[in-house]
This record gives structure tokens, sequence and C-alpha cells, in this order.
């Protein structure tokens, strides 16, 4: 639209967007691209009969303009805090989801401006549910990234509110749409960071490693500073989880591969130590790197794996003895003192509870005995069936997105182009459903080169 | 107010603890001077820890303003109680539960939580172990001895006075299989060879 037909204050644009609110169609074709060129001062003004223009239009019909005004004033000097945020709570909750997808950057200063304005206010709180509730309807479908997932979840650490990230964090993102969620590449790392200092807030170590997993495999050409933090928790945690420090999949950048090896010394170093499983080493290598751990703001999980590593020795007993006595356990484990057995007993008896290890103890004989046992589960009660069930329902959703998403990128013009230049040179065709495998598929094949070369069937 | 004291009631402490994050938010935005923190974040709190949802509850003692923190001696010693269970300092709850006057509202989530507590220890020590010394059992249980003989007698548990001495009775889990269980089953064949 050229410039003289934009509106010259702020009573003609009034005029102007409730003319074109009508459809979605007339909003995108002629509302869209004026708002875009409207200068940022006009959505500041009120109108010339001194209204609001936040209490003159309609939250839902006029979603895209509203958040154009809204975006304004959160960045302006001395906002009106109360009532700017009442306008931002209730537009939250009605606003037209396909109007406000179309200015992604726009609606993303919304939300963080309601997060400054609630913490200017008093209370971070404030802004928690809303945001939430305003993501679930923002998102296309709950399992697409948004710009603004990570400063959500970000928002819920700083507020101290972990419990409210779930319903958003429970949703497995397997949707990167650029184009119409406005993301970058931090976005997926720093939603997946936090996303797992959620978990590890919430003591939901499997989860948490997966997020951090995510994080560091993430394709890259040069390693993100995102990446080296998310290895040395994914370090902790994964030893606090399966005793040493878990493999990275195989996909990882090889740059990735080699900054945390030269970066993260401290933690493959206090790694060793707990796979060695001798406590004192352990303890040495704490008190070693301390300071980079608290520096790291990895302290807390450092320290648990302390307590951790007792339990990893006691589930190494049960492999090796049927019975023994608590003291010959604290021995064994590394606890030392006049409380050591009744130290032992305490732990044994809390992982017989979380269903670490099963066994029995007895203080029929003197100073307690423990006998290990088998588990004693034979995986035939319903409770069997039912995870046997969900683990099934999962694994068909997941092959049904992997043979859509394969056909997405056979069909893709990147796919093709590079498929056709591979054609060219001989090379074969790496990855894809076809190539490589079928040999009834263009290319990949020895024989296929062979016909080319011919000829004789084009002349 | 009066939801909170229904849920109470009707012992639903999740939705006790839905209704109270939603009222949180309220109360930040627009304060109420009819609702006291103790009314308010004294059920919330302990509606996490019936809840068994600790890490929750110690996120909310953190981001309770600091105001409410030092004016109210009561959700200190609630938070107590938190922290030692998060702890596990089982032995010492019960003597932080009793050793103090609660007000109305608090007391019966108190006394719930003490009785839950006690629940899952005779259920742990019946699984765990094969002997234990009554004293033991004692303060797992927070109650006096003749009451603990009592207890554990009527769960069927032998005691031997002499030896000072009980021998816990396993629970045995009781297994059904139910005509849903086949019909989830043959489900699954479909699904299978469907595909």
């Amino acid at each position: 639209m050229p410039n003289q037909n934009l509106p010259a204050n702020v009573d003609e644009l009034i005029q102007f967007i409730s003319v074109n609110s009508d459809s979605y169609e007339t909003v995108i074709k002629h509302l869209a691209p004026s708002l875009k060129q409207i200068p940022q001062p006009f959505y500041l003004q009120g109108t010339s009969d001194n209204k609001d223009p936040l209490d003159v239009l309609d939250q839902n019909f006029c979603s895209l303009p509203y958040t154009y005004f809204l975006a304004a004033r959160c960045q302006a000097d001395r906002p009106n805090v109360a009532r700017l945020i009442q306008h931002i709570l209730s537009f939250l909750t009605v606003f037209d989801a396909r109007q406000v997808r179309l200015v992604p950057d726009k609606f993303l200063q919304v939300a963080q401006g309601l997060c400054r304005l609630t913490t200017l206010y008093g209370n971070g709180v404030i802004a928690i549910k809303p945001l939430a509730n305003a993501l679930q309807r923002y998102a296309p479908t709950p399992n697409h990234l948004t710009n603004l997932h990570q400063m959500f979840i970000k928002e819920c650490l700083l507020s101290r509110c972990y419990k409210q990230a779930l319903p958003i964090l429970k949703n497995d993102i397997t949707e990167i749409d650029v184009p119409s969620t406005a993301i970058f590449y931090t976005d997926h790392l720093l939603y997946h960071y936090y996303g797992a200092m959620v978990y590890i807030g919430l003591k939901n170590y499997e989860r948490a490693l997966y997020f951090l997993r995510l994080v560091i495999s993430a394709p890259a050409s040069v390693t993100s500073q995102i990446q080296i933090e998310a290895y040395k928790k994914f370090s902790l945690v994964s030893l606090l989880l399966h005793g040493k420090i878990a493999h990275l999949p195989k996909y990882t950048a090889s740059v990735v591969f080699r900054s945390v090896k030269n970066q993260c010394q401290a933690y493959q170093d206090f790694a060793s130590a707990f796979e060695s499983l001798n406590v004192k080493r352990l303890r040495n290598e704490f008190v070693k790197w301390t300071d980079i751990f608290r520096k790291d703001k990895n302290l807390g999980l450092a320290k648990q794996t302390l307590n951790a590593i007792y339990r990893r020795n006691i589930q190494q007993l049960t492999q090796t003895y049927l019975t023994l006595s608590l003291a010959d356990i604290a021995d064994a484990v590394g606890l030392e003192g006049r409380d050591a057995p009744k130290i032992a007993e305490n732990y044994v008896l809390r992982m017989i509870e979380s269903r670490e290890i099963f066994a029995t103890i007895s203080h029929s004989h003197q100073n307690g005995m423990v006998s290990f046992h088998d588990n004693p589960d034979r995986y035939d009660t319903s409770l069997t069936i039912t995870q046997l069930e969900e683990q099934i329902n999962k694994s068909t959703t997941v092959s049904e997105r992997v043979i859509k998403t394969d056909r997405l990128v056979g069909c893709s013009k990147e796919y093709l182009t590079k498929s056709q230049h591979m054609l060219t040179t001989g090379g074969a065709i790496p990855g894809g459903l076809g190539p490589g495998d079928d040999p009834d598929f263009l290319g990949g094949s020895a024989g296929f080169e062979h016909f080319i070369d011919d000829g004789k069937y084009f002349s | 107010m009066d939801t909170i004291k229904e849920h109470i009631e009707s012992r639903d402490y999740a939705a006790l603890v839905d209704f109270c994050e939603d009222l949180e938010l309220q109360l930040a935005l627009t304060p109420n001077v009819n609702i006291t923190p103790e009314d308010f974040y004294g059920p919330f709190l302990l509606g996490y820890l019936l809840e068994q949802d600790l890490p929750s509850a110690r996120f909310l003692w953190k981001r309770l303003p600091d105001a409410v923190k030092s004016t109210s001696k009561e959700l200190r010693a609630i938070w107590d109680v938190g922290s030692a269970l998060w702890q596990r300092d089982y032995e010492n709850i019960y003597e932080l539960i009793s050793s103090k006057t609660w007000s109305p509202i608090i007391t019966p989530l108190m006394e719930q939580l003490a009785d839950n507590l006690r629940e899952r220890m005779l259920n742990l020590i019946s699984e765990a172990y094969s002997s234990i010394v009554i004293d033991d059992v004692v303060k797992y249980l927070g109650f006096p001895r003749e009451k603990v003989l009592t207890i554990v007698e009527e769960r069927g548990w032998e005691a031997d006075l002499t030896t000072n001495m009980l021998q816990p009775k396993k629970i045995k889990v009781q297994q059904s299989t139910s005509l849903a269980n086949f019909s989830q089953l043959t489900d699954l064949v479909i699904h299978l060879e469907k595909s």
C-alpha cells in the first residue's frame, strides 16, 4: 500500500482498522501491511476526544492492531503499570491466535512487557498462568516451538513457579516452523536448557537428561555456550541416574564433542572419580572443583552426587552378596564413624522405599542383617500391561511422525536438488527413504549410473 | 476462603492445591485484606506436602514474599515440618507437629499429614523388615509404646517382648485380571495385524 493512503492520525487509524477487520482475508491483505508502516509514536497516542485506543478497539476482532498498540506501550518509558497489566491480561484471554501469529515479534514484546510490568508491580507470579494459557492458544499445535517458549520457561524459573511450566514442557517439540513463529536457533537451545532446569528442580532427572541431550546434540557448525553449560549439567545428572556420564548420540556435532572435552575438565574428572566408586576420591575431587561448581551454579547437583555414590555402592553390593550385615555394608560403601551402620540402614531403607533395591532387614541377630532379593515383580500385573500399552501407543505415534517427516524431506526442494546433483556427479545420496537401500529409487545404485553412462536409451 | 475449607473437609488436596495456585495469582494482582497470609499460604503449603509434592512446596516457600515470611510464625513452623520431610528426618516430624498449637484451619491438615506419614511408615516397615526393634517403630510412628503395640497387633505383626522385637507381616498385593485387560489385548493384536 502506498504511503499517502496511510491514516494521518489516530482517529483515522482506528477508522481504518474497523473498516478492515471484517474478515481474516482483509486483515492479511490490507491491515497487516499498513500497520507495519505506521510510525511507532502513533501507537502511543490517544484519540482526539481523549479516548484510549486500548478501550476503543475490540480485543478479539482487532487482535492484530491491538498487539501493535500493546507492544508500543510496553516499551514506553513511563507506562501506567496497573492499567496496562489489566489490558494485557484480558487481551491474553481473548486474542485471535490467527491474527496474532502474523506479528510474532510484536506478540513477544507484549509477553515480555507483561513480565517486566508485573515485576515492577512487585510480583512476577502474576504473569505465569496467563502466559501459559496464552502460549497454549498461540502455538499452532502443542508440538510447535514458538518464540515465546523460552522466555516463558525462564520466567517460571525466575519467579520459582516450576510446577506451572509442566503443562507446556510435557509436550515434546517436533515442529519447527520458522516463518510463522519467528524463532531463532537459540530459542530451541534455551527452551530445552531452561526446561531441563525445571525438571532438575522438580527432581525429574530422566526428563531433564533428555532435554539436555537435545541441547547438546543440536546440529551446529560452532559450539554454543548454552551447549557447554548443558553438558555440565548433563554430566552431573547422568551420574545421579546412571553412575557414569551417559553417551552422547552419534549425530552430535563434532565441534561440540571437541569443545566439551576441552572446556569441561572439572566435570570429567569428577565423573571418573564417581565411576571409581571410591568415596574418598570423589570427596577430594569435589573439594578441588567446588569453586567451579559454585560459579557454574551446579553446586547443588554436585552435592547430590556425594549422596548418590553411597546408593550406587549399595546397589553394587546387591550384585555380589545375598546377605550382609549393616556394619559390613557401611564398611564396604565407605561410610565412617560410630553411627555408620545406622546411616547404612537409613540408606537401605530409603532405597527399598524407592524400589532401587529389593531387600529385607532383620534385627533378630545382633547389629542387623540385610538380605538382598531379586526384583519380585513378575511383570504379570495389569500395571505392566498399562505401561506396555502406553509405550506401544508412543511408538506408533513416533513411527507415524517419522514417515511423515521422511516424505516431507523427500519432496523438499533442497533434497531433490541435492539428489539431482549427486546423480550427475555419480555420488551416493545420503539419507532419505529410497536411495541406498532401494535400487528402484532414482540414483544410489551402481546399476543406474551405468544405465546413464550407457546413453543409448536417451539418444 | 470457603472453597479452601470445603476442599479441606472433603480431603481433596489436589483440588485444594489447584485452587490455591489460582488464588495466589489473583491475590498478587488485587490484594484482599480479608485474607490473611496464614489463612491462604498455610493450607497451600500443606496441600503440597499432603500431595507429596515436596519440590513444589519448597519453591512456594522460596517465592513467598519476605514480608509474609517474617511476620508469620505459623508459616515458618509449617515449613519446618516441610523441611524435615525434605530431609527425611521422620523421627522429628511428629514432635514438630505435636509440640505446637495450630490454628483451626491448619489442625486437620496437620493431623492428616501425620496419619499419612504413619501409614507410609507402617507399609515401608512391613516391606523392608523381617524383624525390627520395638523402639525403632516407636520412633518411626511417633506414638507411645503401648499405642504402637496395639496398632501393630491389629495388623497381625508378632511381638516378642522378651527380646523387644517385632516381626512385621508382609502385605500381599492383590492382583486382578479384569475383562478390560483382555479388551486392551485384543485392541493391541488388531493394531499389530493392521500394520
